[in-house]
């Protein structure tokens, strides 16, 4: 194992609390490892005292694994290494469910709750909401309008913490906040350094008067001068907008006074446009109105709100955000605060750039008076759409400098990209970051691949081509550049992956480098209910559920679960009518024949089987899932297709399993437009595609970052929250307007900012994901992603790629079939028959009677529908019971069966009593020896195991406390007692009908064949029904089996009531 | 002769068990010694208990009492959820036999809790002579029980309870088997050999003698050397290719002649490998015994009775209701019926038995007794006759008589007291999520099986799935009532639980004896993707000295009918598969349809063509074949319409419709006032109202109507009061105006929603409910810029309307916005020429494709999508 780096021991070693900035591929997990070693063995903890918090499950896993592994190597105390397993090292949802699980009371919600993962989150608010909605008081709904209440609430609730204290912000500090914002904003131009450097050029450079430039410079000098301040600028931005990059007449200059003025103003343009925009709002009437909708707004919200959390409490469900929610308020009461002081002594936090405001309460509280490391990488923080707070990590690292008295650490030696590669991230990434950069360096030095390291294309500009059209083109250079790589280089394909900000742009890629026989896959991004084979499987499910719904049908018919072409269903649909409809057509029609027998196989059985168990038959009737797999992109298809059957799996568990019930589930999460993810995929030998928010915490020795060129939507949502203004919206008026009240503009204009603040850290996750080679493409010489982009480029002199466009080859070309299946060597398709081995020896009885019903009984273990017999066998079971131990008092008995009624424990001792009493049981009353022995009996195959009831030297017997008397059926279990024990006679004793059966040797003997004919037929799974009049009318299944013989008598039902 | 501790590493059983010896094992499934009855300690206790007058109190007796019991002691908690929180850790108190009274004394809070809950419950218990099946095996030893000479296999695990009853009932000449070796995780065992060596038992360190291969991977892994036996390993990408990667080699080993009862599948985490082996192992038919249960409220039984009581709590509302009748144990509805209800969107007792006469069963009072409620429910389970359509699956029925028992045997505290129906359904949930039932009741086949249940058999194969990281092994989860660091604490006051070290090497040991049940060979294999995110390989992996686990190879066996077909699909190869003809075809069907090819008959392209003289046109329908044909092909064509569902709110077509009517029926009272708009908008209260009873608009009953009503009102007045509803100086001319001619070879007919003559000319008004322009048909750039509405009612409708007239500025009038979104233009017919050229050439070549604009706004209201299969592959597609 590689020493330590210095700065990793420092962190690993220090002696109080430490802030660990870790950059991409420092080595973190291992120096957590460490850490948690130095606090056992020197701080003279145990596991069970460091709690060590991740942000995945998959983080968690390894953090524990790395965490064994150096406690083992390093520590040699087993013990001290067993603790490790059921130490705290989890999310931060599994910690806050342990403080939940710990203290629901203090939470005031039910000790046994369960926990709705992200997925079944969604699954399970689906159905509430509708139902929450309906509730809201009229008047409000009024007021605000019933429809745009509705979306904004769906808005409002999927961060209902954040939202809430939003609201509860009110509007009272809008009108000071616009009015900061643009002063500051005003302010901040004025300070700027373009500001400065324009008033310096603009007064010592000048032209010729008359010259448009020259009129432009002294206007602009001018309203630079104003002193009210937000005219100024809406003058100024006026004057500049008058600007061209080519305005002033070259005769009219000095050369280097043009272009240095033009280079100012065009700078100061750009400036005083961002600010304009802030310095003209003002707080207004629209203002006003959207400060008044406020309250009735929140009243709206906390309805909603409350209605869903209490069927929350009612149904015992919490979400994530539930659990965080009630461990925060659990944590500010002082008798937890105490619990967890005297159990956790030092904590280990990792990607803390990824705390939400929440979280960093919960581990404030939590780890006061303890010793705290935190790891993180401002530059990797991402998830600011999900609440994620990147101020956090600044906040907390410098409480732990100045209150913790503690260090400081950053780790900045990389083992993840070679020297050269490092050398050019650093040049990029050192504008593109400002102040928030920090220089890597390498531990490898020598690279696999050549120069240049890092590689940037752009698609031609060329006239008239569309957006569509230019895609292709870059995704076509992709695929030459990955064909090189792999037959020049000899790269792998799984070592490279295509990483792109959006879902949508890399399918494209993906048919492209498909068609060019490249094996790549989507390891999964992107709605899985929105994927064809989602749909498909939800047409077959609502056609299922009402067979009247002609767009199922029809869709079914058309998909490849028939393909029908639309030829012969045209000419179907002519047989239409208004009282015949698609399923008549199809179930008369013989070209359609084949769908509608299939169909109607599947509906027979619809009603008792599960959505999946439904779905697969499907499959197996029609060869879905066959076509499914062989078609481009199969192995991504199929594993979409078992998303959709695990998806049924997790709605059985929430106990929709039936049709009906599945498909209104599913039309309800396609309504709420629920987002479920596709599942993850493994790439194997293939490239791997995927959004960069996935590939956080992966590496590749080739990263390819195209699509920068797309323009960034931004968020465009009428209702916008804000941690610190509160909610903002859109407001219609009377007069029909859409108006914009200025704290809309400014959240807005915040968020953009703050976005385009991400966007740089989302790039900078990119591109660290590689060890030795990045490729970025743009289908477009201008875009978000590549304006922010640039200067870094431009600092590590990166030559910039064109990718020539060529019209031609600017349509997707068809994927092309993946390669083919090998042919299976073997076929096994065929079922295999299991038979029993373990049996009671009652067993062979029923065997004799009808193998099917012995199937039924004992390979289904299907309980049968009569139980008019359970008090029958109840009393049985007593009897025995009373003569095993001898019993005859009913206050015995009662004893030893509470809850039996008198009755029956009086007629079991009764059949006890003759027993004991009657004279045809003398004999064998008087020579038993054994009461109750149990055996165990192996005979053709078969593990027999029995209890016999009395046993003489020479006899067994059995009592029968049954009204009919069956020798013959009961033979093969005496032949099997009497085998088993060695004796040769066996007695049946009909306790009811006070009659003793007797079988002798021969009788015995005459049985033998028959019972190794059972045997056999019972091991090796033969279960053919013998149905008889007489067999069937007392057989339990005689209502399900398709077998039984006409039988009049009902055997009685539920006769329980 | 002495009592004697077998503690080799690997048990060397003997042969045969003599004469008068008693075979006790784990379980009777051990394929140990088969041919000699052996028993279950647990049951060799119940006997003793029973000896001693007292009997065993079941599962649902304790539970009904330990909740009394709770009610009891704490009056104002949740009993349900608070028994079910003590549960655990009580069964612990008891098994181990901890004094509870010392938890009183010396616990924290909650601990005292538990331990006055403890000494509570066992007294309300002993109160009826019964005891906590728990408690059986400490009980029994405490009883002195008739000592007999047993052998002792399979409980490898040494625990407290197990040693003492063994201990106090093994006579001597008795045997027990208890692994002990140097590694961490036998300290328990070693700790309890030592200490019946103190009772008096012999040692006997037998060297392990000739291990099987699969014991020698034992060893290995307890550190033990090992003779070089390695288990084989497999990486899968994900469960589901492992279930079937696994089940494929079981199946082919049985096949080859292998017995079943041989082989052994071992997974730590069922609820992930139960459903996903038992779905596999139907299509593979491959019989397997699972013994995993899951709660009654995750079946299908138990799904249908939450929906029962949910439908009764909100007094039948409309979804619930319709979901539970529908449900396969439900009622059902005809077609008919079922449009009915959704219609009208059915809600109470009383209309919803109108409907179905089995409903009028859901009609219950506010407060009963306990045994009326359970009778009430009883009798409508009944009426719908659940338990015959339960028994179609043993699974369904065996679940449906689970609840049925439970419901017997409720036992309420408050004796024949009143309770309210919300008491009786938190009854009702409580038996939801307490009571479970197996998954699979079959009991024939290969045994999946947890390691815990493994332990002491053997088997010839065994496959061990799932060895993944955090799954198996698996953290301990922390008891939150005595967590371990309360452990430390209560331990040192002489009162022991198993601290954290303890419960983790569990998991170690069960893997120990897991390796040690197989004679034969070992199979570890571990998905790269659980549960949705990626895993990490087990440590178990390299503690058996494998670094790295190597990917499964590809499969060469097809074990089913559909992994056959799967990959034979695209070889001509003949087989044995009724459907792999059509899957062929449709294989083509869809590859074409994604491919670049053109459109064809697989996508919309009939080849018949239509004549359009023969049908008529409206501007609608003109305008949808010009967005894209196939979705006029599916509406016109295929006759499609999505059937009746209800919605949340007023959808945009019907809200149209009312909008319209409502209009029509202020504007006809009104036209001829001096001030049109005021006479229309005095009209408008009264209009609204005939409109909703109107045939044609047919509103549907909407949960929210009342609130919505008033908002569409006030927004059509809005729209009626603004300066553009009619223009100064205009007169209505003309309201829901009939046109019929024939445009470019297409018999039109239409209805203009009005006419009016203004002081420019004539103009035709049509209302939009959407705020803006509406969506033209595509033009040739694939845009949708044509607008046909308009200027067909402008240029062709009223000139044939009004051949005199001098025309207007007609425009489309938007009700949502109040104001005139767009006027006819000078270009608007030379664009509707090229259309109808397009449109003509559609209908002659009957070629319907599937073609919307670039933008796919066509799409956005198209209730095709699952039927037209649009998506990428359109990209692909260049235009006709
Ligand atoms: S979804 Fe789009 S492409 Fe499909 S039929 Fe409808 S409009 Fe046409």
């Amino acid at each position: 194992m590689i020493e330590l780096t210095p700065d990793q021991k420092r962190a690993a070693e220090a002696e109080g609390s430490a802030a660990v900035t870790a950059g991409a591929g420092t080595g973190k997990t291992r120096m957590l490892a460490e850490r948690y070693l130095h606090h056992v063995r020197s701080h003279g903890m145990t596991p069970l005292s460091i709690v060590a918090v991740t942000f995945t499950e998959k983080a968690a896993a390894e953090l524990r694994s790395r965490i064994r592994e150096t406690l083992s190597s390093k520590l040699g105390d087993e013990k001290t290494t067993a603790e490790v397993e059921a130490a705290q090292i989890s999310t931060m949802h599994s910690l806050a469910a342990r403080i939940c699980r710990d203290f629901y009371d203090l939470a005031g919600i039910p000790a046994d709750f369960t926990v709705l993962d992200e997925i079944n989150s969604p699954l399970w608010s689906a159905e509430k909401f509708e139902e929450a909605v309906s509730g809201i008081d009229i008047e409000i709904a009024e007021d605000l309008g019933y429809k745009w209440l509705v979306g904004v609430l769906k808005v409002l609730l999927r961060d209902p913490i954040a939202s809430e204290k939003a609201l509860s912000l009110g509007a009272e500090n809008w009108r000071q906040a616009i009015d900061e914002a643009r002063i500051a904003a005003i302010t901040d131009v004025k300070s700027s350094e373009c500001w400065t450097v324009a008033d310096r050029t603009l007064r010592d450079c000048c032209g010729e008067q008359g010259d448009t430039l020259e009129n432009i410079r002294a206007d602009v000098l001018a309203a630079m001068a104003a002193d009210h301040p937000e005219t100024a600028i809406a003058e100024l931005n006026g004057v500049l907008k008058s600007f061209k990059s080519n305005s002033g007449s070259v005769k009219k200059w000095e050369q280097s006074s043009l272009d240095a003025v033009r280079s100012c103003l065009s700078d100061l343009k750009s400036a005083v446009k961002a600010t304009a925009e802030i310095a003209g709002l003002a707080f207004g009437p629209d203002d006003e109105e959207a400060a008044r909708r406020i309250p009735p707004l929140a009243d709206a919200f906390r309805y909603v709100r409350d209605y869903i959390a209490a069927a929350k409490l009612r149904e015992k469900v919490l979400d994530f955000g539930d659990l965080e929610h009630y461990a925060l308020q659990i944590l500010r009461q002082p008798e937890a605060i105490e619990h967890y002081s005297l159990r956790w002594r030092a904590f280990l936090v990792d990607e803390f750039q990824d705390t939400n405001a929440v979280q960093a309460e919960i581990l404030d509280r939590l780890t006061k008076g303890a010793s705290l490391t935190i790891v993180g990488d401002e530059k990797q923080s991402i998830y600011g759409f999900r609440g994620a707070d990147a101020g956090v990590f600044t906040r907390i690292r410098e409480q732990i400098l100045n209150e913790r008295r503690g260090i400081e650490v950053p780790l900045s030696l990389t083992f993840r990209a070679h020297a050269g590669l490092v050398a050019t991230m650093n040049s990029i990434f050192e504008p593109v970051l400002g102040a928030m950069h920090q220089s890597l360096e390498a531990h490898r030095s020598e690279s696999y691949l050549d120069h240049p390291f890092v590689h940037s294309a752009i698609v031609e500009p060329a006239k008239g081509s569309s957006s569509r059209q230019r895609q292709v083109t870059e995704a076509r250079y992709i695929s030459a550049q990955i064909r090189k790589l792999h037959d020049e280089k000899g790269v792998e394909y799984r070592d490279i992956a295509i990483l792109g900000r959006r879902w949508a742009p890399l399918e494209t890629y993906l048919t492209v480098m498909s068609a060019n026989g490249i094996p790549a896959v989507n390891a999964g991004g992107g709605s899985l209910l929105e994927t064809r084979e989602a749909q498909d499987l939800y047409s077959m499910l609502s056609f299922l559920a009402d067979p009247h719904d002609a767009i199922a049908l029809v869709a079914v018919l058309r998909s490849p679960f028939f393909a029908f072409s639309d030829k012969e269903l045209f000419a179907a649909a002519k047989h239409l009518s208004k009282d015949v409809s698609w399923w008549d057509v199809a179930r008369q029609r013989p070209e359609l024949g084949r769908a509608a027998a299939v169909l109607q196989q599947i509906l027979n059985v619809a009603d008792h089987s599960s959505a999946e168990q439904i779905l697969r038959l499907a499959d197996k009737l029609t060869g879905y899932g066959a076509v499914i797999a062989n078609m481009p992109q199969g192995v991504r298809r199929v594993a979409d297709l078992n998303g959709v059957y695990d998806l049924l799996r997790r709605l059985e568990t929430l106990g929709r399993a039936d049709i009906f019930g599945t498909k209104r589930y599913l039309r309800e999460l396609y309504e709420t437009e629920t987002d479920i993810p596709r599942p993850p995929l493994e790439a194997g030998e293939a490239v791997t595609l995927m959004t960069i928010h996935r590939a956080k915490g992966l590496e590749w020795p080739v990263v390819f970052v195209p699509d920068l060129g797309s323009s960034h939507r931004g968020d465009s949502s009428p209702i916008l929250v804000d941690r610190d203004l509160g909610v903002a919206f859109q407001i219609e008026s009377d007069d029909y307007e859409k108006a914009e009240p200025a704290i809309h503009k400014l959240i807005k204009l915040r968020n953009k900012k703050r976005e385009a603040e991400e966007a740089r850290r989302l790039l900078y996750v990119a591109i660290t994901r590689a060890k030795d080679t990045v490729f970025l493409t743009s289908a477009k010489d201008k875009g978000f992603d590549l304006d922010i982009l640039r200067p870094g480029l431009d600092a590590a002199e990166i030559v910039e790629e064109t990718i020539p466009f060529d019209e031609a080859n600017a349509i997707a070309p068809s994927p092309g079939d993946p390669p083919p299946f090998p042919i299976p060597l073997r076929s096994n398709i065929a079922p295999v028959g299991i038979g029993l081995r373990e049996l009671p020896v009652t067993a062979l009885s029923v065997y004799a009677r009808c193998p099917k019903r012995f199937e039924f009984q004992f390979v289904d273990g299907h309980p049968g529908l009569s139980d008019g017999f359970a008090s029958a066998m109840l009393i049985g079971t007593l009897a025995h019971l009373a003569l095993e131990l001898d019993i005859s008092e009913i206050d015995t008995l009662k004893e030893m069966s509470p809850g039996v009624a008198d009755d029956a424990l009086a007629s079991a001792l009764a059949l006890a009593a003759r027993f004991r009493s009657e004279a045809v049981y003398s004999g064998v009353r008087s020579n038993g020896i054994e009461k109750e022995r149990r055996f165990a009996f192996t005979f053709g195959g078969l593990n027999l195991r029995g209890t016999a009831d009395l046993i003489g030297s020479d006899f067994v017997l059995d009592y029968k406390t049954d009204a009919e008397m069956h020798p013959d059926e009961h033979r093969f279990q005496l032949w099997a007692y009497a085998r088993a024990l060695g004796k040769s006679t066996a007695y049946i004793a009909y306790l009811r009908n006070g009659e003793l059966f007797r079988f002798d040797e021969d009788d015995l003997r005459s049985f033998d064949a028959d019972a190794l004919r059972l045997a056999d037929g019972i091991h090796d799974g033969v279960y053919d029904a013998t149905p008889s009049v007489e067999v069937c009318r007392i057989c339990p299944y005689q209502k399900i089996c398709e077998f039984r013989a006409v039988v009049e008598v009902a055997v009685p039902e539920d006769t329980q009531d | 002769m002495a009592r004697i501790v077998r503690t080799g590493l690997i048990p060397i059983l003997p042969e045969e068990i003599g004469e008068g010896t008693l075979l006790v094992t784990l379980s009777s499934s051990l394929n140990i010694a088969p041919g000699t009855p052996s028993r279950r300690l647990n049951s060799l206790a119940a006997d003793v208990v029973r000896g001693n007058r007292l009997s065993v109190a079941t599962a649902a007796a304790a539970r009904q009492l330990l909740k009394r019991t709770i009610a009891g002691e704490f009056p104002h908690e949740d009993t349900g959820a608070l028994a079910k929180r003590l549960s655990g850790v009580l069964a612990i108190v008891l098994r181990t036999g901890i004094d509870p009274s010392k938890l009183v004394q010396f616990g924290s809070e909650r601990v005292k809790r538990l331990g006055k809950t403890v000494i509570a419950y066992r007294n309300a218990l002993r109160a009826r002579n019964l005891i906590d099946a728990a408690e059986t095996l400490h009980f029994a030893a405490l009883s002195e029980p008739k000592r007999m000479r047993m052998v002792i296999i399979g409980h490898y695990r040494a625990r407290k309870e197990e040693i003492e009853f063994i201990d106090s009932i093994a006579d001597d000449g008795s045997v027990y088997y208890l692994p002990c070796g140097d590694a961490g995780f036998f300290a328990a065992n070693r700790h309890w050999a030592d200490h019946l060596s103190e009772k008096g038992w012999q040692i006997a360190n037998d060297d392990a003698g000739q291990a099987s291969p699969g014991n020698d991977i034992a060893l290995r892994f307890a550190g033990a050397g090992g003779l070089g036996g390695q288990a084989q390993a497999f990486e899968y990408p994900d469960v589901e290719a492992e279930v079937r990667g696994t089940l494929a080699e079981v199946k082919q080993l049985i096949v080859d002649g292998a017995d079943p009862y041989s082989i052994a599948l071992v997974a730590r985490d069922q609820s992930i490998y139960a459903p996903a082996i038992a779905a596999v192992a139907d299509e593979y038919g491959l019989p397997v015994r699972i013994d995993h249960a899951v709660p009654l409220g995750s079946t299908a039984t138990g799904g249908f009775i939450r929906d029962v009581i949910e439908a009764v709590s909100g007094d039948l509302p409309f979804e619930t209701t319709l979901r539970l009748v529908m449900h396969g144990f439900g009622p059902k509805l005809t077609p008919e019926k079922l449009g009915e209800a959704r219609r009208n969107r059915i809600s109470g007792v009383e209309r919803w038995s109108e409907l179905l006469p089995e409903l009028a069963n859901m009609s219950w009072p506010e407060r009963q007794r306990m045994d009326s409620w359970i009778a009430d429910l009883r009798r409508l389970l009944n009426a719908f006759g659940v338990r015959q359509k339960a028994a179609r699956r043993s699974a369904q029925l065996v679940a449906y008589n689970t609840f049925l028992d439970a419901l017997s045997a409720i036992d309420p505290p408050e004796g024949d007291r009143d309770l309210s129906f919300e008491a009786f359904a938190a009854v009702v949930s409580d038996i939801l999520s307490d009571e479970s039932t197996k998954l699979r009741p079959a009991r024939a086949g290969v045994a999946l099986l947890e390691p815990k249940n493994i332990v002491g058999a053997a088997y010839e194969r065994i496959f061990v799935l799932g060895m993944a990281e955090g799954v198996y092994p698996k953290p301990p989860s922390e008891d939150p009532v005595v967590d371990f660091y309360e452990r430390k604490q209560l331990g040192a006051n002489g009162v022991r639980f198993a601290e954290a070290a303890e419960v983790a090497r569990w998991e170690e040991l069960s893997f120990y004896f897991t390796l040690l049940a197989a004679r034969g060979s070992v199979v570890l294999s571990y998905p790269k993707i659980v549960e949705n995110g990626e895993s990490v390989p087990s440590s178990f992996f390299q503690r058996l000295g494998i670094d790295k686990v190597p990917m499964a190879a590809e499969r060469t066996a097809a074990s089913s009918l559909e992994e056959q077909r799967r990959t034979l699909l695209r070889y001509a190869n003949a087989v044995d598969d009724p459907a792999m003809d059509a899957a062929r075809t449709q294989f083509a069907v869809e590859s074409r349809r994604e491919s670049s090819l053109p459109f064809d008959e697989f996508d919309g392209v009939t080849g018949v063509p239509i004549d359009p003289s023969t049908r008529t046109w409206s501007a609608s329908q003109l305008t949808t074949i010009g967005q894209c044909s196939f979705r006029w092909y599916a509406q016109r064509l295929l006759r499609l319409a999505p059937p009746e569902e209800m919605q949340i709110g007023l959808d945009p077509s019907t809200r149209g419709l009312l909008y319209h009517k409502a209009l029509e029926i202020a504007v006809t009272k009104a036209k001829d006032a001096p001030d049109i708009r005021s006479a229309t908008l005095e009209h408008l209260d009264a209009a609204f109202a005939e409109a909703e009873l109107d045939d044609d608009v047919n509103l549907p009953r909407l949960p929210n109507w009342e609130v919505e009503r008033q908002e569409q009102l006030r927004d059509l007045r809005k729209a009626v009061a603004a300066a553009d509803f009619i223009f100064e100086g205009s007169r209505v001319v003309g309201i829901e105006q009939k046109f019929e001619d024939v445009w470019q070879g297409f018999p039109l007919v239409g209805f203009i929603d009005r006419v009016d003559n203004t002081p420019n000319g004539l103009i035709a008004i049509d209302y939009k409910t959407s705020g803006s322009v509406p969506k033209g048909a595509k033009d040739r750039a694939g845009k949708l810029s044509v607008d046909v509405q308009i200027p067909l009612y402008a240029n062709v409708a009223l000139k044939s309307l009004y051949p005199e007239g001098t025309l207007g500025d007609s425009a489309y009038y938007s009700l949502t916005k109040g104001k005139i979104l767009r006027s006819v233009k000078a270009d608007d017919m030379e664009k509707l020429n090229m259309l109808a050229e397009d449109i003509h050439q559609i209908l002659d070549e009957g070629s319907f494709a599937v073609d919307p604009d670039d933008a796919e706004y066509a799409c956005t209201y198209c209730e095709f999508e699952t039927v037209c299969r649009k998506g990428p592959r359109l990209r692909r597609k260049s235009r006709a």
